[in-house]
């Protein structure tokens, strides 16, 4: 069975590579508010959200 | 009253809050390095989470972001949410440095370098990288204030008499208690930072016509600034990269942030810290950017990026209390800063030089005094090198990519900080072969204005000395011992708590 921290180290790294990808090479030259500015907000939600979803697991 | 006269009146009111708040904090203060340093590790969470958000956000926020945003659209606001994102390393980290700081008494993340990989070298060498890069960062921070006093008063308060101010009160309220009342003001600093952001967004949104409008007009009017790599083909990935790698390892690489892992007070405070300080950061970052954007429409053509936010301030839609309001909550961000990194240089120098190389039999008292008399010292060169900087121009000399150049010697250390925690293997002449490696690179690179087919100092630094790190580790001999008591203890502890 895959650990959860692989799990983790594996997601964080599909979201940095999502960070580059998408800005430069899907929605970079869409010159509205919906280009790479609403995917980055988007971006750092979910980025923020995974977070969360991991360290109000811990425990004393 | 002129505009000086009124801006020095909002700085002496803030003054005042600030001193008494520090001053009720010294009441607290007990003996050692621990209690000056970490607060005795008894930080409660909320405290925990505003100190963290003030040392980490600046006047690189509202002064640097907003010129970057100003010059480079929205190119900055993918670097500081990448930032942002980057904290995902603190859900790995944040529990191991606080497990192994109370387990083994750590006061400086060079501490916990020195004891893992048992060389007093790796500490030292990191201490020095510490102490040569985040005097440009400080710089950086003296900077802001200065350029933001100079500009609210049309000119009436010299950038110099700014820098000077605000190297005064880093002193006094790092000297005063220590991380408490660092802490403590730290925490009526972020909140000043946040309300007063807050209030003048809505105030810039309702001049632009609204935020439908503003969007609107925007996307009119500057639709180039929403590309990527935007109008101006500024935002190169290589770029990006050279000014995000240093930002996504930050909560690693500063020590005046790593630190902070050490001092909350339980579990429940350190998750308080870590979810308080993404939600803060997440609006900051947004109303820093907008800011930045509002400046773009409403005061378009500046010579310097750095001084739309001074400029946005001084115009007359603004009332006059809000915008001293927002002046004193950019000085806050700044001053909460440098106060941090005065605190942790002080502490490195006293722990991991002064102890860890000159005098290994120092007593604690001693230590302490030798730590307490840097401060003043490390703030003088900060002002200095502002000053130098103050009359320079460019892209290199903006606040924002200032601080990144900063952070990317500061990189040099996080293959270290990886393998202490994850590699058995890793050995101390791997460690300081890579930092000094790295750090060497980067220097020569930045000194030079080089960078070899386009890559930033930053980027080539970090892949240099991780392939040193590792090449050097496999060959040397590993402290064994040490890493088998030191990592297993952590497995036993992380996999009790639920933690990854």
């Amino acid at each position: 069975m895959v650990s959860k921290s692989k799990i983790a180290w594996t997601w964080l790294a599909l979201l940095v590579v999502l960070d580059l990808v998408f800005p430069w090479g899907v929605v970079g030259s869409t010159p509205r508010f919906t280009g790479p500015f609403l995917f980055w907000v988007l971006w750092t939600l979910v980025a923020i959200a995974s977070m969360f979803v991991l360290f109000l697991r811990w425990r004393e | 009253m002129s505009g000086a006269a009124w801006a020095w009146l909002a700085v002496g009111l803030y003054v005042v809050l600030g001193f008494a708040i520090a001053l009720a904090a010294r009441r607290h203060v007990g003996v050692g390095m621990s209690e000056f340093f970490l607060a005795d590790r008894r930080v409660g969470g909320f405290i925990s989470a505003l100190t963290y958000s003030a040392t980490t956000y600046s006047a690189f926020m509202l002064v640097g972001l907003a010129g970057l945003s100003y010059t480079g659209g929205v190119g900055a606001l993918g670097f500081e949410l990448t930032y942002l994102g980057g904290l995902f390393l603190a859900v790995f980290f944040l529990p191991r440095f606080w497990f192994a700081g109370r387990r083994y008494g750590y006061i400086t993340p060079m501490d916990l370098l020195t004891d893992r990989y048992q060389s007093r070298a790796v500490g030292a060498v990191a201490a020095v990288l510490a102490l040569v890069f985040l005097v440009p960062y400080s710089a950086a921070q003296l900077l802001g204030i200065g350029l933001l006093l100079n500009g609210l008063s049309g000119g009436g308060i010299p950038v110099l008499a700014g820098i000077l101010v605000a190297t005064l009160l880093a002193i006094a309220w790092s000297r005063i208690a220590g991380l408490r009342s660092v802490a403590w003001t730290d925490a009526f600093q972020a909140l000043v930072m946040i309300l007063s952001a807050c209030v003048l967004l809505v105030v810039i949104m309702a001049e632009l016509g609204g935020p439908g409008s503003f969007l609107a007009r925007f996307e009119a009017e500057h639709a180039g600034l929403l590309t990527i790599p935007s109008g101006s083909g500024m935002w190169s990935i290589n770029m990006f990269l050279g000014l995000t790698l240093p930002w996504f390892f930050f909560c690693l690489s500063n020590p005046q942030v790593s630190q902070r892992f050490f001092i909350p007070s339980s579990v429940k405070a350190m998750k308080q810290m870590l979810g308080g300080f993404l939600v803060f950061g997440f609006i900051y970052t947004l109303i820093s950017v907008l800011w930045g954007l509002g400046a773009r429409m409403l005061a378009p053509g500046l010579s310097n990026a750095d001084m739309a936010t001074p400029t946005l301030l001084a115009m007359p839609f603004i009332p006059k209390a809000l915008a001293l309001l927002a002046m004193v909550g950019i000085m806050a961000a700044a001053v909460s800063t440098i106060d941090s990194i005065l605190l942790t240089l002080s502490s490195v120098w006293a722990r991991d030089i002064y102890r860890g190389v000159f005098n290994r039999g120092a007593g604690e008292e001693k230590e302490l005094r030798m730590g307490q008399w840097v401060i003043p010292m490390m703030a003088v060169i900060a002002l200095v090198f502002a000053w130098q900087v103050s009359s320079k121009s460019g892209l290199d000399f903006m606040i924002a990519p200032l601080s990144s150049a900063a952070s990317a010697g500061l990189l040099m250390v996080v293959p270290s900080i990886f393998g202490a925690f994850y590699w058995r293997r890793a050995t101390a002449t791997g460690a300081v072969a890579s930092i000094l490696s790295g750090a060497v690179l980067v220097l020569v690179l930045q000194v030079t204005g080089m960078k070899p087919l386009g890559w930033w100092p930053g980027v080539w630094g970090f892949v240099v000395c991780s392939i040193v790190f590792v090449g050097v580790s496999l060959v040397t001999r590993a402290p064994l011992d040490k890493a088998d008591e030191f990592l297993s203890y952590l497995k036993e502890r992380l996999s009790s708590g639920k933690f990854v």
